[in-house]
This record gives structure tokens, C-alpha cells and sequence, in this order.
């Protein structure tokens, strides 16, 4: 039997999949995934979800039945926990070996939470449905929430408990909200609507410890010695590629699973979404990228590489977007922090505008405000 | 085909307009798609299903 084998039921392994039956691929597809759910899509997991305003169903992925009527066997529960490449062999958690014809890795990504904070009540990640059904629970009864790490994740769960009326308070090392992703003007903005909302942000501060009563947190101590009342306390302090379970496989890994320009790891071995480090030739860069749009862009050029054998290399402009408050944030490209900003449309007091990000004289990315559709259209500035 | 899109979930990433300009677009103001072309001619089934494939907030459907 002819075989392809997902490790990964997420946004990439899930593409990958109706990716391979859209290109035409009439053999068997397997989609393993360790967590208990059908795929279902994270982005509103921070925002929507954790809101009350969607319900759950708004996140499915798919059906069973959808997968039974495209042929995709999805195996949920169970991870993979080595690969014989040789062999072309998974290996399952259970201890169950699956044959493969290529292989395609889109594990993703973990939240990072310190080791001696995991196990107390009232302290929590932000990544999986399960995170936020915890949350949603705690926050009934959470008068006091502080967020540990002000990214992504940080930033856009504080703008939503604090539209839902608790005291909100986000605690960063860096000097500014978001400032690993965002060049200052435009991190500096969202400060400032984030206070202009009631959210105490305390950025330049780190945490010293947490204090606990009877395994349960009540308070949040601070580098300053400032202590902040907590019942409830979330952690968005980046993410770690999920590759442990390939240590022993032979595949080369580093930041990530390495690629190359085609997402190839090695032989009949490719990998997508978040975990996935591939040679990016239109930027002449190695990139991992940690957004939506870009598990389903790798996961389908992945089905289509295995489908069709075609031979471009995967090249894409990336693209992330950040909903806070009232800003609505998008970039497409490569941007960096320390990128030049030029405003080419609308104002940054207006909070709309849409500006190119220079660096060594080439515009690397384009980013824009409240100004979607002018963004999207800038991104032909990228050179 | 019929091409179904959710106003709501859409996040204005422009990806579908991208993929398909003679069917999607977005509105000025707040970049939220546009369906240009309910019924789109064959010849744009395989643009379309990309746009619904990569959708960031999965607002695309598409019944052939």
C-alpha cells in the first residue's frame, strides 16, 4: 500500500492533507495528532473564543465526515514518538509502527512555562482548547489577571479580559508591548491603546516569582518588588518547536526541523507549519514562522510537492496580523524590529496608515494600521 | 460551483483576493472581502479552492 503520513492535526497537517486529495493524490492519507479534538484553528483562541463571542463550533477545521468523504484516515489522541527514515517507519506513542511512503512533520510548536511554575492552580498557557476552556472557567471567579510576556499571545488575551472587566495587568522585560516583533513607533501605539483601555502595562519590569497558598497562586512578584494581586495568571512566553521525539531519528534539527528551499528534511521526509525551518529563496533567508496564513501556505505546497513532484522551491511573503482593541495590525514580508519605518498612507495619529520597513536599502516588509486592503497592495513594494 | 463567504470570521488578510481578483476583492475601509462572483466560471475552480485552502480564518466555502 501506498502511503503518506501526517505527524500533526493541526493547521499545516490538516492543509497538507486536503491539500494532497485537491492535487489529486488517490492513496492512502493518515493525519496522527496527540490532542483528543478534530482540527480546529487557533487564531480565535485568544480572541473570540476566549471572549464568550464565538462558541466553540466556529473553530472546527472539518468533520468526520468530511474526512471520510475525501479518504483521510485522521488518528486523534495518539502522537508519534520516533521515526526509523531508513525504513520509512513511524513510530506511534502507543508502540504501533505505520508505514510511509513520505512523511511529513507538522508538530508545531509549545508554550514555554517555566519549571517550577507548572502544576499551580491558577497558572496557565495559552495554546490549546483545553488552555482556554481553563481559562474561561477561572475567569468566572478572577478578579485580578495578570500576563506574563506581552507578544502575540500576551497582548491579545489582555485586550480581551480587559474588555470583559477584570483588572488587567501585563508584565514584559522589554521596554515596550510586542517589541520582538514590532519596530518602537508601532509597539509604542499599541502601549498606547492598551492604556488608554485601563490594561496596567509594566514593561522594563520582569518577574521575580510567584507566590502561592496551598498549590494555588494569589500573587506576582516583580524585579521592582512591586507585588500584584493575582487569582489568575497567564504565560505567553514564546513557543519551542516540538522535535524532541526526533531526536534519535538522524533528521537534522535545529530552531526547528531543518529544510530545505522545497520543505524536504531528507528523503521522502518533508515538514510544514510551525516547526518547519526551510530555506526561503526570495528572501535569502532561513525562516520558521509561527502564523496562520503560513501553515496552510507550507502545508499545501508540501501536498503539492508530493502530489505533483513539482520542483519550485517554497517561497512565500509572510504575513501575520494582531487584533487589539481597536487596532487591527498586519504585516507581510520579512520584518524586523529595527527596520526603518516610512509612512506611504494615512496617518500614524489617525492610527491608519500603511508603512514600508527598510532595512540594508530594500524594503523587507510592509506594515499597516487599520488599512487592510491598502496593505495588502503595498506588498508589491517588497523587494 | 457556488462560493460562500463569512463577513464575519474574515479577517481581511487579502489572501483570497490574491489568489482570485476576478472573484474576490475587499472593502476599502476595512479590507473585509468582497464577493465579486458568486458563481464563477470553471476555469477559476482551481484559484478559488486555493483562496478557501489558505484562508487564514477559514471564511471561504466552496460547494462544486
Amino acid at each position: 500500500v501506498t502511503r503518506t503520513v501526517i505527524v500533526g492535526a493541526s493547521a499545516a497537517g490538516l492543509a497538507t492533507a486536503r491539500g494532497l486529495r485537491q492535487f489529486g493524490y488517490e492513496e492512502e492519507v493518515v493525519l496522527v495528532g496527540d490532542e483528543d479534538h478534530l482540527p480546529y484553528d487557533r487564531p480565535p483562541l485568544s480572541k473570540q473564543v476566549l471572549s464568550g463571542d464565538w462558541a466553540e463550533e466556529a473553530i472546527w477545521m472539518c468533520t468526520r465526515a468530511e474526512l471520510d468523504d475525501q479518504g483521510i484516515q485522521l488518528r486523534t489522541g495518539i502522537g508519534a514518538n520516533g521515526v526509523d527514515v531508513g525504513a520509512r517507519s513511524l513510530r506511534l506513542a502507543n508502540g504501533e509502527r505505520l508505514a510511509f511512503d513520505d512523511l511529513v512533520i507538522a508538530t508545531g510548536v509549545r508554550p514555554r512555562l517555566p519549571a517550577s511554575w507548572a502544576g499551580i492552580d491558577g497558572v496557565s498557557t495559552l495554546r490549546t482548547i483545553d488552555d482556554v476552556r481553563r481559562l474561561r472557567a477561572a475567569l468566572e471567579d478572577a478578579a485580578d489577571v495578570v500576563i506574563i510576556g506581552a507578544g502575540f499571545i500576551g497582548a491579545e488575551a489582555a485586550a480581551v479580559i480587559r474588555t470583559m472587566d477584570r483588572v488587567m495587568t501585563v508584565v514584559d522585560p522589554l521596554p515596550l508591548p510586542m517589541a520582538g516583533a514590532l519596530p518602537p513607533p508601532v509597539a509604542e501605539l499599541v502601549a498606547a491603546v492598551h492604556r488608554e483601555n485601563g490594561v496596567d502595562l509594566r514593561c522594563g519590569v520582569a518577574v521575580r516569582e510567584l507566590v502561592c497558598s496551598d498549590g494555588r497562586v494569589t500573587a506576582v512578584v516583580l524585579t521592582d518588588d512591586t507585588q500584584l494581586k493575582a487569582d489568575l495568571v497567564i504565560v505567553g512566553l514564546g513557543a519551542t518547536p516540538n522535535t524532541e521525539w526526533l531526536a534519535d531519528s538522524g533528521l537534522p534539527l535545529d530552531n526547528g526541523i531543518v529544510c530545505d528551499q522545497y520543505c524536504r528534511v531528507g528523503e521522502h521526509v518533508y515538514a510544514a507549519g510551525d516547526v518547519a525551518s526551510w530555506l526561503n529563496v526570495r528572501f535569502r533567508a532561513r525562516m520558521r514562522v509561527e502564523h496562520r496564513l503560513h501553515a496552510a501556505e507550507q502545508g499545501g505546497y508540501v501536498a503539492r510537492a508530493i502530489a505533483e513532484r513539482c520542483a519550485e522551491p517554497f517561497a512565500p511573503i509572510p504575513f501575520f496580523w494582531s487584533d487589539q482593541f481597536d487596532l487591527r495590525i498586519q504585516a507581510f514580508g520579512q520584518l524586523r524590529p529595527s527596520d526603518r519605518l516610512t509612512v506611504i498612507d494615512g496617518s500614524t495619529e489617525d492610527r491608519r496608515f500603511v508603512a514600508t520597513c527598510v532595512r540594508d536599502e530594500r524594503v523587507c516588509a510592509v506594515l499597516g494600521v487599520n488599512m487592510p486592503k491598502q496593505t495588502r497592495a503595498a506588498q508589491a513594494l517588497i523587494a | 460551483m457556488r462560493v460562500i463567504v463569512d463577513t464575519e470570521k474574515c479577517i481581511a488578510s487579502g489572501s483570497c483576493v490574491t489568489a482570485d481578483p476576478d472573484v474576490f476583492d475587499q472593502r476599502e475601509e476595512d479590507g473585509i472581502v468582497v464577493l465579486l462572483n458568486e458563481h464563477p466560471s470553471a476555469e477559476h475552480l482551481e484559484a478559488v479552492r486555493n483562496a478557501a485552502r489558505v484562508c487564514p480564518a477559514m471564511a471561504i466555502v466552496v460547494e462544486e
